[in-house]
């Protein structure tokens, strides 16, 4: 039975990914068919995108990006190690599709990994999935792409494009406890119209079972790390080893008071929220509330003090529109787990500044994570969380 | 299935159809062991010395001085490894643009304490010859140079070499593995000491080729385990690749002649369609001694990368650099060691082709380079 209803899924979300000479019912011989890169990981999501494409009949052609060496020695397994390429290319070879390897290892280095760890360094707490998407995937993947005469690029992340319009909009995942447009609202708009997201009206229970269907080799693969680069070990670790002495700033942890509870050795090993390995004892417990980078202190309070009414976003983009006209009601999403919270955001100036205020008060917003915007399951755009006000 | 052109030749070769004909044969009719003594070990032993035969003839050399290795990789390994056993105090010299299995041995012996140095080149790929002299004055007990480079194509002046370095009373050991078939190469003449060859390149089979050593001098196995090869190179011989040696080694010496010619013509339509067809061409290496099969270039503003699958997928198979284990590419060793910086090492990408590639099909692919090229760049001014 349930084998049944991902088949017809399956068949009824081809329709708006279908490339449109196959709809004509013209002579099959005659039609050129779009070419469509699908970014494929290893993962069991990208296969089943190449899956669902390659059967659909479009001209699709795997790509892998490489973004970073894993030692041989290291056998953690984390997204994008050999390992995944090679199961990406079993994947693509089981397909019939062709399968290269791009070398973005510089790239990746430059406009992610440096950036996380400024980031901590700041005593912000990053987001490199969506640095990923902005720079790596939906740029430099999405040029090379085209390069190679490709209509579109492919990738499987669980999230939506509605082309019923006049402009195509970014959709969540069917799949709330998948839904990943979160990490995509820093798309440029321009680029909507060459993106597919077939994995978007599905679960991924649908996934795997079509994974499993199509006999792909990667249809029992476990789920990746969140942070794919630190592999399975401690992001703290990662970043306190890319940190020079100089680059650490240490300080006092204080209460909102003023009362100073110990010292640290550098901000970057904080984030706002946090409430273990803070190495003070207290009669209660203690949080992140925030961290000032200037001289290297770390607020502590209780929970309630984590609490805030708003926010300060830069560096927006916008997705639904060139920018709002006005005041916008809408949902707000600070961090990847939890739903879209009422709020009230209104634009600066030129638009790049977003102000938002809570219905309800939010807790642990944290500065360097992302806030985006939606309204019903459409993103209407989003930021970077650049403070929290209280 | 769009109709495809394969120029990558300097990867590997379609197999001649004589080869193939004579491995199925070897595959089909010659079960035994080539060291036994009953008539099926008799007959792969034929089938073996006829190979080393037809080797030694197709390079001018005595069929005693062929060892029948398992190819070009093994037989380098081979030369260099023996040497630094059997010699007092050795001191290896290879040039900058080697092969890895050249090049990667020579970082092993520097890293274990041996004296190495690395022979550089100029930006066009070219050796010194008064560099060399500096080094053999040094004490310099081997030097390894590749007779034609893989990647630009350079053609080195063996002969020349060889002769300063017998004065200096160093050995010379050459990898022909790129010349062979391409341009007349002869051991004899050359007085080269230690040749490591292997016929895939030009339609031979892969997993076999051979080391071809002086008469006097010694090349002892890197492996224990068997007499085979006089001892030189132990393991059961594999009859079947042999079989595909010898047809190889003879369609060279029928056909070597005729090959460069129809080499020299296609070169020379397919560079000049390409210059015609596109502007902003920078052809690399030594274009006064290069391989009449390889023309490595970089276009202006082009990632060598998106050039090379942007063709793949149009039909046409090139290169650049070499496949790290993932697959991706990492820019040539050889173009860096021209002094190129990283990304204009990723401009180059390698055209090579063979004997049976049609002209006609050159051109088309020289013009189908060019249109490429011009689509890369409008797409990069757009964004």
């Amino acid at each position: 039975m349930e084998k049944q209803s991902a088949v017809q899924d399956r068949q009824a979300c081809s329709v708006d990914a279908r490339p449109a000479n196959l709809d004509d019912g013209d002579a099959i011989a005659d039609v050129v068919r779009d070419r469509v890169v699908v970014a494929m990981s290893g993962g069991v999501d990208s296969s089943v995108t190449a899956g669902i494409l390659a059967d659909q009949g479009y001209d699709a052609v795997g790509i892998s990006m490489r973004l970073y060496s894993t030692p041989q020695e290291s056998y953690t397994k984390s997204c994008c190690s050999p390992d995944d390429l090679f199961d990406a290319r079993a994947v693509a070879d089981s397909l019939s599709i062709p399968f290269y390897v791009a070398n973005y290892e510089d790239a990746f280095q430059k406009r992610v990994i440096s950036y996380f760890v400024e980031e901590y360094r700041r005593g912000r707490t990053p987001n490199p999935c969506v640095a990923c998407n902005d720079h790596l995937k939906f740029d430099i993947l999405l040029k090379r792409s085209l390069a190679l005469g490709a209509k579109y690029l492919a990738t499987g992340h669980f999230a939506r494009i509605d082309r019923s319009g006049d402009a195509p909009k970014l959709l969540r995942g069917v799949d709330r406890g998948k839904d990943q447009s979160y990490f995509l609202f820093g798309l440029p708009r321009e680029a909507l119209g060459r993106i597919l997201f077939p994995l978007g009206e599905m679960t991924k229970d649908e996934v795997r079972l079509i994974a499993r269907e199509m006999g792909l080799e990667t249809a029992e693969k476990p789920e990746s790390q969140e942070i794919c680069f630190v592999g399975g070990g401690d992001y703290k670790e990662f970043v306190a080893e890319l940190l020079s002495e100089q680059q650490q700033t240490p300080g006092k942890i204080v209460t909102e008071s003023g009362e100073v509870l110990g010292e640290h050795d550098g901000i970057h090993q904080f984030t706002v929220g946090q409430r273990r390995g803070l190495g003070i004892s207290y009669h209660e417990a203690l949080y992140v509330k925030a961290i000032r980078p200037g001289d290297g202190t770390v607020v502590v309070g209780d929970r309630d003090a984590l609490f805030s009414r708003g926010l300060i976003a830069e560096r927006c983009n916008w997705l639904s529109f060139e920018r709002p006209s006005g005041p916008v009601e809408c949902g707000v999403k600070i961090r990847y787990a939890g739903e879209p919270v009422p709020a009230l955001v209104t634009v600066g100036d030129d638009a790049t500044t977003a102000f938002v205020e809570f219905e309800e008060p939010q807790r642990a917003v944290s500065p360097g994570q992302a806030a985006v915007f939606y309204r019903g399951e459409e993103v209407l755009g989003g930021g970077w969380i650049e403070e929290a006000r209280s | 299935m769009k109709k495809r052109l394969y120029l990558d030749w300097n990867a590997t070769a379609p197999v001649l159809p004589t080869v193939q004909e004579a491995m199925i044969e070897a595959l089909s009719k010659t079960p035994g062991n080539a060291s036994s003594i009953h008539r099926e070990g008799q007959a792969a032993r034929a089938v073996v010395e006829r190979a080393r035969r037809s080797v030694a003839e197709a390079i001018g050399a005595p069929p005693q001085a062929v060892v029948i290795t398992g190819g070009a990789t093994e037989s380098n390994n081979q030369v260099l490894r023996d040497h630094i056993r059997v010699t007092d105090d050795p001191f290896v010299t290879c040039t900058s643009v080697e092969h890895p299995s050249v090049l990667e041995v020579v970082a092993g012996f520097e890293s274990r304490g041996v004296k190495t140095a690395l022979w550089p080149v100029d930006a066009q790929g070219r050796l010194s010859l008064e560099w060399l002299e500096e080094k053999l004055k040094e004490g310099v007990t081997l030097v390894s140079v590749m007779w034609a480079n893989n990647e630009v194509g350079n053609i080195f002046d063996v002969a020349r070499i060889a002769e300063l370095v017998h004065r200096s009373g160093a050995l010379l050991h050459v990898d022909g593995t790129q010349a062979l078939g391409r341009i007349p190469l002869n051991f004899q003449d050359s007085t080269v000491d230690f040749l490591t060859l292997s016929f895939h390149k030009m339609g031979g089979p892969k997993g076999i080729g051979a080391t071809v050593i002086r008469e006097g001098l010694k090349v002892g196995a890197i492996l224990d385990g068997g007499h085979q090869e006089r001892g030189r190179r132990p393991g059961t011989e594999n009859v079947p690749a042999a079989a595909g040696l010898n047809a190889a080694a003879r369609a060279v010496v029928e056909e070597g002649a005729r090959w460069n010619e129809s080499l020299v013509r296609g070169k020379e339509a397919f560079v000049e369609t390409l210059l015609k067809a596109v502007d902003d061409v920078e052809l690399r290496g030594d274009l006064e001694r290069q391989l009449p099969n390889t023309v490595n270039a970089a276009f202006a503003e082009v990632d060598g990368e998106d050039l090379l699958l942007a063709l793949d997928l149009e039909g046409i198979s090139a290169s650049s650099g070499s496949a790290c284990t993932a697959g991706s590419l990492e820019p040539s060793h050889v173009i860096l060691a021209m002094g190129f910086d990283e990304q204009q090492a990723r401009q180059s990408v390698r055209f090579s082709f063979g004997p049976s590639t049609p002209e006609e099909e050159l051109v088309r692919a020289a013009e189908q380079i060019g249109d490429i090229v011009r689509r890369l760049r409008e797409l990069n001014a757009s964004f």
